[in-house]
């Protein structure tokens, strides 16, 4: 399959090197942007899902009350402004005049009220979103442009979950009437209007001219559902598709891309960490010298540059850099193989000890690079095996029930960009993510950092709680790989997501 | 005439053992799957797993009450066959969509690829078999032979990508994938088409070889017959038996092989609507989708065993 | 004979496959109206012969070497296959050996016949049918109209080898080659068939080329008569001279071989005769002359009372039985110890079930089965194992009988491993060669294969391997049947040696009653599953008492050309034995007419 897979993308690279000739770009109607997306989520309902692959569009259908845009800042969004009131547990919003919903209906107070009473009842409970939003105990409507939520207690991070997902807010009449229908037509405040959707295939758009924040500057705004990368990047090629959106294209497929002329890579830094998370519970791994030994044999630095192409930058912590939480300053175990030899002999493993390292068999980059660790770990007198399972059944069987191998992938893209996203499914003890962790002083760190709203304070604790896993050695962290956007270059002004959630209100095209 | 009523009621009782196979054919493969596919993943795990959601075991217990999983697996089972009776596929997992609208959608789309494909690969199969039957050992033989060992040998996604380079990037001919004009079909019934026929091509010329030895082919030309008339005309049809056995038989491992050409060419089709269906552990959709394909072969057996009666005599229903 | 050219002038033909020549600096002629039989055993190239006059040799990658195809002043060995295509059915037609596979089975059987017409006859369709009826009338098939509509699969042997002839008549051709067109049939139909063919030559003044290998046919068929051995013509004449006065070796050993009906008058018991066999091309006496005095009558040796074997054909709806096969109803008789019963028949007379029941490849519904006295049903399962080895089969094919990737050794040596015969590898080794000697085979042939050797020696095989568990008894299937006459009397020899010497038994069932007369002691004639004569070989073939013998007999062709049959016109077809359950065929009681001759009453 390996084999294969290099062939066709030989195939692609020397065509397109070739420079041979590209299909003449279609006559498009004029400002339309065709985007491919990886997967169709099925529903448009916020409260529904929470794929990338729904934000990527929905950010442009639906608005929330904060936005947060490429460059990371909480702005304001459907709200104007907010303060916090009663030391955190209540936040006033100001609301946005004069802004309707695609349907007509005007969006005030009601509307906020509207969706997060429905995220937060029977409707909501639904779906996986409302986990999202449990610190919200009631919104109050103080007149028809102004809200308060009240919180049962303070959360640092809820502005930004305001910003995207089961926070979009939505028409209640017009959710009232359809009901489940709303699944398949949905109606928001955002850029693009909602056209039509083809299950499977395609969801279609057109620009809101009335947009509060401004009319878009293209017409038509068209999504398909590619899933296979060598499919979207032909679309692309072939210039029936202007934008593909990450998690698509593959590192190896960066080439090809790169060689046409009409035709760019974008990548910034993004949400996604990999690491090789331990078993503490059963085998060698147990032992916190061993755990460190492994981490110490591999270079990091190597596989970032060789196999990721540099599309990746090394991580000692499981985060982003763009990650609220993180620490700079943290230093990792160095790559040391000597040093790792000699850790694992006063552990007493013998040399060719064996080693299952379970990862997601669909992830192809993942399967590159297990290949290097299991080579860096057999120099240090380790016989690991490689175990890949469908990305299904590792998560919701092989992790969840504790029935993994000496090290798996934990893989996670937390669009929130707050160490506590991740640290707290990771590391508090019973989550699913967790299977084998029981330590107190952990789950007391993990605790004791929520209820702060002193940004300081907070990121303190997350730092030491950072710290604290890698002096724990329980996992080996690997990188932090970029989101790889594909683009045609008749599109203008284009500004990558590090989240995915693209706007394109902005954008323009020839 | 003398004989109709009793040859209506053997047609009847064909029907009536033909709709119990296929009770039979559906219960034991949707129990299998079914099954089989609770083992290995949880779909509300799956919700969750999209991207940055924390999950407490209080979340999933409440997801699962919502869809229905935290009840055991036989009354799930017993739901399902409950809505195959009353033509209630349920509601999809993933987007709550009605089930049976989902596979209205996809199943057309499947059913033209798969027979086009079946179209393609008959039409280049059948007189390239008996070209290198009837040229057996001489070089048409042998280029026929070889082009179907090396097309055997074609994994389907490669060949897909090739003729995508071909006709979409160097050529700019046609879409690189999606489903809709006439010209979006041509790549992917092309790529089914040439797999099959490569194994097609060599049943037909073994099939052919064989009729080909038969006395009344001999009798066929001693009447003076020309070339094309005893080949086409006297020999196919005696081959036809086997051919539309295995043709038959293919078509209901083609529906598996039309999961990765769907996949390719983006084309909405059953199979895609499968592999979506297993990565969210979809169970209405993925139950859904395996018994429309499980009645879907039964239809096809029953299809070829029509066939049989048509082309040959001796297996006329009597 | 005539000073005219003839219709067909084969010169010098030689027919080569590669650079191997299948048919040799062959010349004949074939007037109109005249038939020449072409006649020799597999091997001789007497088929490559006929196809190679319709140019069908060149689809087989058959070429010609040298010679002429001389047919209405044009050589048809170098025509074009277009040109031939309008000679082909149209002026020279043929009828095949096979009739169950000559007609296609996915056609009607008037589609079939009409499209000939169709093809060289500028009709219509309508006009084409027209013809296809009175072309079925021709070859006296009742219900024409009814009958171009069915399907080859509908038609008994008989039934099609006649809408064959249709066939190859559809465009009244100048010439007709038939190629063994009655040796698959049973020897009524044979007698049918033939009739038929030689009233429509006469009528439409047809040259005929009458391939086969029986002598019998020959001498009732031809005109004159071209003998071919090896690929080559070893001798031609009018067919009185040929069968009067043979000339060369071959023919004289052919002739010598055929066994002939009627040749054994006023002989009380078989008879072993000497053997004219060809010993570096000259002909030579082999073999003595001895009466098969052979059978012990103290005790039977096997003893059928009331056998009764039923197939159940077609079932309803809910699985109960509408319509049975009566195979075998209510057959009894005995075999005593070196007797040699024949049970003979046509096709459908449950013949070879009754073989199959007493070999327990088969059940019986009822009837006792007993060897040495004890029956069957009391014995246990150890002693009905030792009665495979007691009983011994030999069947028909003895190409498909024996394993293909085992040596011949190997496959006698079998039954002597499984019924733990000779414990000793050296023993076992030695006994194989023994048996192959024994069938007149060398013994270093036991470590070769089955392709190795021609279709004589493979039965000899079958033989010694029936031989080596020592039996009491053979049931011997057609076991001559697939062979070369010449072949067929060295076996009837063997089988007669192999008795005066160890004492066998046999159960011969065969449709040759030629050979029958030769070789056995005692015959039941079966038609229909049940007995219809019985009686020693001097009752029933002198004393004939039923119809049916009679008409069998009557059927069978002489080798002899002087011979006058009585023309016994035979019509009919053999009746289906199958029919609706609760209509079964009355059971026949027998009247014993002298001792030991039983004829069936009635019917």
């Amino acid at each position: 399959m390996k084999i294969i897979r290099r062939g066709i993308l030989a195939g692609l690279t020397a065509v397109a090197l070739g420079g041979v000739s590209f299909a003449t770009v279609p006559a498009y109607a004029e400002g339309t942007v065709t985007v491919s997306v990886p997967q169709d989520p099925a529903s448009w309902d916020p409260i529904d899902t929470f794929l990338v692959a729904w934000a990527a569009v929905a950010t442009n259908i639906y608005d929330g009350l904060t936005y947060r845009g490429p460059d990371m800042e909480i702005v304001p969004g459907l709200a104007e402004s907010w303060e916090e009131l009663d030391d955190g547990k209540r936040i006033r919003f100001k609301l946005r005049q004069n802004v309707k919903f695609h349907n007509g209906e005007e969006f005030n107070a009601e509307a906020v009220k509207f969706t997060f009473d429905r995220l937060l009842g029977d409707e909501g409970a639904k779906g996986p979103q409302r986990s999202n939003y449990t610190s919200i105990e009631s919104v109050e409507i103080i007149d028809p442009f102004t809200v308060d939520f009240k919180l049962n207690a303070p959360d640092p991070v809820l502005l930004t979950k305001l910003a995207g997902y089961g926070a979009m807010i939505v028409p209640p009449k017009y959710v009232q009437e359809q009901g489940e229908a709303f699944n398949l037509n949905p109606v928001g405040t955002g850029a693009f209007k909602f056209v039509s959707y083809n299950p499977k295939v395609d969801i279609k758009l057109e620009a809101n001219p009335d947009y509060w924040g401004g009319a878009p500057k293209i017409s038509e705004l068209n999504y398909r559902f590619i899933s296979e990368p060598s499919t979207a990047v032909a679309e692309l090629q072939a210039g029936r598709i202007d934008i593909v959106v990450p998690p698509t294209i593959p590192i190896a497929m960066i080439p090809v891309i790169e060689g046409a002329s009409n035709l760019e890579v974008v990548s910034v830094p993004g949400p996604t960490v990999d690491a090789l998370r331990f078993n503490t519970r059963d085998g060698i791994t147990t032992d916190l010298k061993v755990r460190q030994a492994i981490i110490m044999s591999v270079d990091r630095a190597t596989i970032v540059e060789a196999i990721l192409a540099g599309q990746a930058s090394e991580i000692v912590s499981f985060q982003s850099a763009l990650s609220f939480g993180h620490d700079p300053e943290l230093q990792g175990l160095p790559y040391d193989p000597e040093g790792a030899k000699k850790l694992l002999a006063e552990a007493g493993i013998p040399q060719g000890a064996p080693l299952q390292i379970d990862i997601r068999s669909n992830d192809a980059s993942m399967n590159e690079v297990a290949q290097v660790i299991v080579s860096y770990l057999q120099a240090v007198g380790l016989n690991p095996t490689i175990k890949p399972y469908e990305t299904s059944t590792l998560i919701s069987d092989i992790i969840p029930q504790g029935k993994t191998g000496a090290m798996f992938q934990q893989k996670w893209g937390g669009w929130t960009f707050d160490y506590d996203n991740t640290a707290y499914a990771m590391y508090h003890t019973g989550e699913q993510w967790n299977p084998y962790g029981n330590d107190p002083e952990l789950d007391r760190l993990l605790e004791s950092q929520r209820p702060l709203t002193d940004r300081n304070e907070r990121e303190k604790v997350l730092k030491e709680i950072g710290k604290y896993v890698a002096d724990q050695a329980l996992e080996l962290p690997l990188y932090n790989t970029n989101a790889i956007y594909g683009v045609s270059k008749r599109v203008k002004n284009f500004v990558a997501a590090p989240d995915n959630r693209l706007k394109l209100n902005e954008i323009t095209v020839e | 005439m003398r004989r109709s009523p009793l040859r209506g009621r053997i047609v009847a009782t064909y029907l009536f053992k033909r709709i119990l196979q296929a009770i039979f054919v559906v219960i034991v493969i949707t129990l299998f799957v079914s099954y089989a596919v609770r083992l290995t993943g949880d779909p509300a795990v799956m919700m969750f797993a999209g991207g940055g959601g924390s999950m407490s075991e209080a979340d999933l217990e409440r997801v699962r009450a919502a869809l229905g999983t935290d009840k055991p697996f036989y009354l799930q089972y017993f739901e399902f066959l409950k809505g195959l009776v009353t033509f209630d596929l349920g509601r999809s997992f993933a987007g709550g969509a009605p089930v049976s609208g989902l596979i209205a959608a996809a199943a057309p789309s499947t059913l033209k690829l798969a027979f086009v494909s079946m179209l393609v690969s008959i039409v280049m199969s059948i007189p390239l078999g008996i070209w290198a039957a009837v040229s057996r050992g001489k070089a048409a033989d042998q280029m026929i032979r070889i082009f179907s060992l090396v097309g055997v040998s074609f994994p389907n996604f490669w060949l897909a990508t090739m003729l995508v380079l071909l006709f979409s990037i160097a050529l700019g001919l046609l879409p690189p994938s999606g489903m809709g004009s006439f010209e979006s079909y041509i790549m992917p019934t092309l790529t089914m088409g040439i797999i099959l026929t490569a194994t097609n091509v060599r049943l037909v010329r073994t099939a052919m070889l064989e009729t080909l030895q038969s006395q009344y082919v001999m009798v066929a030309r001693a009447k003076g017959l020309s070339e094309s008339k005893v080949l086409y005309k006297h020999a196919l049809r005696n081959c036809a038996i086997p051919l539309i056995t295995y043709f038959g038989l293919q078509f209901g491992g083609m529906l598996g092989g039309l999961v990765v050409i769907e996949k390719v060419f983006s084309w909405p089709g059953l199979g895609t609507l499968a592999f979506d269906a297993v990565n969210a552990r979809d169970y209405p959709v993925l139950q859904a989708v395996i018994t429309v394909l499980a009645l879907l072969i039964v239809a096809v057996n029953l299809i070829v065993d029509i066939a049989y009666g048509l082309v040959d005599p001796r297996i006329r229903l009597e | 004979m005539t000073t005219q050219t003839p219709l067909l002038s084969v010169e010098d033909l030689t027919v080569a496959f590669g650079e191997n020549r299948v048919v040799e600096n062959l010349s004949f002629t074939v007037e109109a109206g005249q038939t020449v039989a072409v006649v020799g055993e597999s091997g001789s190239g007497k088929s490559m012969t006929s196809l190679s006059i319709m140019r069908l040799t060149d689809n087989l990658g058959a070429h010609f070497k040298s010679g002429k195809i001389m047919f209405e002043g044009r050589d048809l060995a170098q025509a074009t296959q277009k040109e031939m295509r309008s000679i082909r059915g149209n002026e020279i037609a043929m009828i095949f050996q096979e009739p169950m596979t000559s007609l296609n089975p996915v056609f009607t059987v008037g589609d079939q016949i009409s499209e000939a017409i169709l093809l060289h006859e500028n009709v219509s369709r309508a006009v084409a049918e027209d013809k296809v009826r009175q072309l079925l009338e021709m070859v006296r098939l009742p219900d024409a109209a009814n009958l171009m509509k069915r399907y080859p699969h509908q038609l008994s042997g008989g039934m099609r080898q006649r809408a064959m002839i249709a066939m190859a008549l559809a465009c009244r051709p100048k010439l007709l080659i038939a190629d063994e067109p009655t040796t698959a049939l049973d020897v009524t139909i044979q007698a049918q068939i033939l009739t038929i063919m030689r009233d429509l030559q006469r009528e439409l003044g047809m040259g005929m080329i009458f391939i086969t290998h029986d002598m019998g046919v020959v001498a009732e068929m031809a005109d004159h008569v071209v003998v071919m051995w090896k690929g080559r013509k070893v001798e031609e004449g009018p067919v009185r001279e040929i069968f009067a006065n043979p000339q060369h070796p071959y023919t004289r050993t052919l002739l010598s071989a055929v066994p002939r009906l009627g040749s054994m008058k006023g002989e009380r018991l078989p008879k072993r005769r000497p053997l004219t066999v060809l010993e570096d091309g000259q002909p030579k006496v082999v073999g003595e002359e001895r009466v098969q005095d052979t059978v012990r009558t103290d005790e039977p040796l096997l003893s059928v009372e009331d056998m009764l074997v039923r197939f159940d054909i077609r079932k309803n709806f809910f699985g109960k039985v509408t319509h049975r096969l009566s195979a075998v109803s209510k057959v009894s008789f005995d075999v005593y110890p070196g007797e040699t019963l024949a049970l003979v028949g046509e096709s459908g007379s449950g013949k070879s079930t009754i073989g199959r029941t007493i070999q327990q490849l088969q059940r019986a519904q009822s009837g006792v089965i007993r060897v040495r006295g004890k029956s069957f049903a009391d014995m246990s399962s150890a002693e009905l194992f030792k009665m495979r080895q007691e009983v011994q089969y030999i069947f028909q094919d003895p190409f498909a009988s024996l394993d293909p990737r085992k040596t011949v050794g190997f496959s006698i040596a079998e039954p002597i491993h499984t019924h733990g015969l000779i414990g000793d590898r050296k023993q076992v080794t030695k006994r194989v060669h023994e048996l192959l000697e024994r069938v007149g085979l060398p013994s270093a042939v036991a470590s070769r294969y089955p392709h190795e050797f021609s279709g004589g020696q493979r039965q000899r095989i079958c033989i010694a391997r029936a031989l080596a568990s020592n039996p009491k008894l053979i049931i011997a299937d057609e076991a001559l049947s697939a062979l070369d006459v010449s072949i067929q009397a060295q076996i009837i020899n063997l089988f007669m040696d192999l008795q005066a010497d160890l004492g066998l038994s046999y159960l011969f069932i065969s449709h040759d009653l030629a050979v029958v007369e030769q070789m056995s002691h005692r015959v039941a004639v079966l038609y229909l599953g049940q007995i219809m004569e019985m009686g020693s070989r001097q009752q029933i073939f002198e004393q004939t008492s039923h119809p049916y013998t009679k008409r069998l007999l009557s059927a069978v062709p002489i080798a002899d050309p002087a011979f006058d049959r009585a023309e016994i016109r035979i019509e009919g077809e053999i009746p289906n034995p199958v029919r609706r359950v609760g209509d079964e065929p009355a059971i026949l009681g027998h009247d014993e007419i002298s001792p030991g001759h039983f004829v069936a009453r009635g019917a």
